[in-house]
C-alpha cells in the first residue's frame, strides 16, 4: 500500500517512515506541515516525488507530529485531510505487541515493542512510544501521546490530549484528566481529579480551575 | 545615584514587620479573582499580611474573613480552594452566611451560650472591594478608599478588562528565596528584559529600556531630595511595550480588548504584577510576602471570553503559563542569587536614570512604614 506522511517536525517524520518502510508501506510522498524541510536530510525515494504528489485517493496518509502543543496541531492536521476524503493509515513498529481483541483506529501509531494488553482501548490519534506497556483494560483517549518507556497499569483511563513525557509510570486504576501534561520519568500514584500539569519549570502543582470540579472546558 | 534602600530592608524581620503592618495590613490587596468565587460556597483561602485569610461566596456576596474558627482558634478552610460550609472541622461550629455563630454542637450543656453570646462570636470580617473580576480585601479596621490606592483611570481600565477575562482559568505557586520588594523592582526595571530575558522573551515585543523618554539625573544627590514621594495613587502604574507582530491563530476564538497591539504591564501597587498580552490574555502574579528572605509568587492567566467553540484553550493556557514562568526561573534564579548576596554587599544599589518608577516605589514603600510609627533602621 501507498503511503503519505504529512510531517509536522523532522523527527516524527523520521520516525513515521522508518516504521512504514519496515511494514510494508511504500512511501510516496512527504509534505511537511509547518516547517521547512531539509531536502537533502529526506530519504532518498521521497525527494523527486515531494513536489509531484497530487493524487490522495492512491494512497493512505499519516499524519505525524510530536507531543508539544498537546497534539493540538497534529490533530488539527488530521481533521483537514479528513475533511478532504483522506484515508488514515495505522502505524504498528517491529516487535510491538497488540492483543487481538485491541482495535487501532485511524492514524494510531505504536512504536517498536510497544505492548497493549487484553481490554485495551486506544483512541484515533495516540501515539503509544516506544517500548511503551498499556495495560490490561487501560483506556487511552484520542491524540493521546504516551512517551517511551512508559507503564500505564490496568484499568487506567488516560484522557484525550493528555502528554505523558518519556518513562511516566501510572499507578493501576487511575484516571488522567484530559489534556494533562505529565513531565518525563514522573510517578503518578493516584487520580487528582482535575487536568494537571508536571513540569520541572514548576515547584507545585498546575492545575486549571473555574469551570467545573474536574476542570474540563465546556465547549 | 544612591537607592534610599539598604540590604537591612530586605533581610531584617523589623523591617519586614513594619511593611507587613504598614502596607500590606493597612492597603488594598488583590486576594482573588471572580472566577475563584463563581458559586455560593465556594472559597479561596490565603495568608494576608501574616494572617490566615478566607475569602467566600456567601449567598452571592463575597465575605472576607480570618479564617479561625472563634472557639479554639482551629482553621476553618483548610484547602486553598474549596466549596464548603462554614463549619469547623475540629468541633463542629457552625457559621451562617453573614459569618454570625450559628451552631455549637451540644451548647444547651457544654457552653450554655445565649443568643447574645452567640451573636458576639461572630468571624472577624475584613472590607471586600470588587474591581470588575478582581477582588480586593483590606485588613485596616478603618480601610481607606481605594480611590485613594488606585487612580479612577487605572480603576476604570482594571474593571472595564476584566469582566472580560474567561472563567477558566490555570494556577500554580511558586516559592521562592528572596523579599518582595526585589520581585516587584524587577517588573518596573525595562533594563533587564533585554539582558537577562534574551532567551526567554518573545522576540516581537520592543523592550528597549529608553523606548520611552528617560528623565534627567544627577548622581551627587539623594533621591529623596531629588524627587518628592509620589501620592499612593502614583505608586502603581501601567507600561505598554509594542508588539510588532499578528496575533496567534485562537487569538479570533476571544473577544479582544483594546490594545491588540501591546503587551500591557500593570503594576498594583503593593504587590501585584498584572499582564494583558494583545489584548486576548491575562496573566496575574501576586507576589506574596512570606518572611523577608521568601515570598511566594501565586500566578495564574486566562484568555478573554471566548465568542467561539475553543476546545483547546487548555493547551493555550499552559503554553502561556509555560512561557511566563520560561522568562520568571530567570528572575527567580537571578534574584535569588541576589538576595544571597545582600549581606555581603556592603555598598548599596545604584539608580538608573530609566529607574524613576522603581526609585517612586522605594519612597512610597519607606512613606507608609514610617508611617506605622516604627523605624526601620
Amino acid at each position: 500500500m501507498k503511503l503519505q506522511i504529512v510531517a509536522l517536525d523532522w523527527h516524527s517524520l523520521r520516525y513515521a517512515a522508518d516504521i512504514a518502510s519496515q511494514v510494508g508501506f511504500e512511501l510516496i510522498a512527504v509534505v511537511a506541515s509547518g516547517w521547512a524541510p531539509d531536502q537533502e536530510k529526506l530519504p532518498a525515494p521521497l525527494l523527486a516525488e515531494l513536489a509531484a504528489f497530487e493524487d490522495r485517493r492512491a494512497c493512505e496518509v499519516f499524519i505525524a507530529g510530536d507531543a508539544t502543543l498537546l497534539n493540538q496541531k497534529r490533530l488539527a492536521c488530521l481533521l483537514r485531510y479528513k475533511a478532504a476524503g483522506a484515508r488514515l493509515a495505522v502505524l504498528v513498529g517491529k516487535d510491538a505487541d497488540v492483543h487481538a481483541s485491541v482495535r487501532l483506529r485511524e492514524n494510531t501509531l505504536l512504536g517498536y515493542r510497544a505492548r497493549v494488553c487484553e481490554g485495551a482501548d486506544i483512541g484515533a490519534n495516540a501515539v503509544i512510544g516506544e517500548g511503551a506497556v498499556i495495560g490490561y483494560g487501560t483506556l487511552v483517549g484520542h491524540s493521546a501521546w504516551i512517551g517511551r518507556d512508559c507503564v500505564i497499569g490496568d484499568d487506567c483511563h488516560i484522557g484525550r490530549n493528555c502528554v505523558l513525557g518519556d518513562g511516566v509510570r501510572i499507578a493501576p486504576g487511575c484516571t488522567l484528566e484530559p489534556w494533562s501534561s505529565l513531565a518525563p520519568g514522573y510517578r503518578m500514584t493516584e487520580s487528582s481529579g482535575r487536568t494537571v500539569f508536571v513540569d520541572p519549570l514548576f515547584r507545585a502543582p498546575v492545575e486549571i480551575r473555574g469551570v467545573n470540579p474536574r476542570g474540563v472546558t465546556k465547549s | 545615584m544612591r537607592s534610599m534602600m539598604h540590604s537591612e530592608d530586605y533581610c531584617s524581620a523589623s523591617v519586614f514587620g513594619t511593611e507587613m503592618h504598614g502596607i500590606f495590613g493597612r492597603l488594598w490587596i488583590l486576594a482573588a479573582i471572580r472566577p475563584m468565587l463563581k458559586s455560593d460556597g465556594d472559597y479561596r483561602t490565603c495568608v494576608v499580611a501574616g494572617k490566615p485569610v478566607a475569602l467566600r461566596n456567601c449567598d452571592g456576596k463575597v465575605r472576607a474573613f480570618l479564617n479561625i474558627c472563634r472557639h479554639r482558634g482551629a482553621r476553618l478552610l483548610t484547602d486553598e480552594f474549596g466549596s464548603a460550609r462554614l463549619t469547623c472541622p475540629y468541633h463542629g461550629w457552625s457559621y451562617a452566611a453573614d459569618l454570625s455563630l450559628d451552631g455549637v454542637p451540644r451548647n444547651s450543656t457544654l457552653f450554655q451560650f445565649t443568643v447574645a453570646d452567640m451573636a458576639q462570636r461572630k468571624l472577624i470580617e475584613y472590607a471586600v472591594r470588587e474591581v470588575g473580576d478582581l477582588i480586593f480585601i483590606n485588613l485596616s479596621d478603618d480601610p481607606a478608599p481605594i480611590e485613594t490606592q488606585f487612580s479612577a483611570q487605572l480603576l476604570e481600565m482594571l474593571a472595564a478588562s476584566s469582566i472580560k477575562m474567561d472563567s477558566q482559568y490555570i494556577y500554580t505557586r511558586y516559592q521562592c528565596g528572596f523579599n518582595w520588594k526585589l520581585g516587584i523592582e524587577n517588573i518596573k526595571d525595562p533594563l533587564h528584559v533585554e539582558i537577562l530575558h534574551r532567551s526567554t522573551f518573545p522576540d516581537n515585543f520592543d523592550t528597549r529600556a529608553d523606548r520611552t523618554e528617560v528623565p534627567k539625573m544627577d548622581h551627587g544627590t539623594d533621591p529623596l531630595l531629588h524627587w518628592p514621594p509620589p501620592a499612593l495613587s502614583g505608586a502603581s502604574n501601567v507600561c505598554d511595550v509594542p508588539i510588532s507582530e499578528g496575533g496567534r491563530d485562537w487569538h479570533e476564538l476571544v473577544e479582544r480588548l483594546d490594545g491588540a497591539e501591546v503587551y500591557r504591564g500593570i503594576h498594583l501597587f503593593p504587590n501585584v504584577n498584572l499582564m494583558i498580552v494583545a489584548g486576548a490574555v491575562f496573566s496575574i502574579q501576586i507576589y506574596n510576602p512570606i518572611a523577608p528572605d521568601r515570598t511566594e509568587i501565586q500566578m495564574m492567566a486566562a484568555t478573554t471570553r471566548p465568542i467561539a467553540a475553543f476546545p483547546h484553550k487548555p493547551l493555550v493556557l499552559w503554553e502561556h503559563l509555560k512561557s511566563d514562568m520560561s522568562v520568571l526561573r530567570q528572575d527567580i534564579d537571578c534574584l535569588e542569587n541576589l538576595q544571597m548576596g545582600l549581606g555581603a554587599a556592603q555598598f548599596g544599589f545604584v539608580h538608573g536614570a530609566y529607574e524613576a518608577q522603581l526609585i517612586d516605589f522605594h519612597k512610597v514603600c519607606k512613606t507608609l512604614s514610617e508611617q506605622t510609627g516604627i523605624t526601620s533602621q
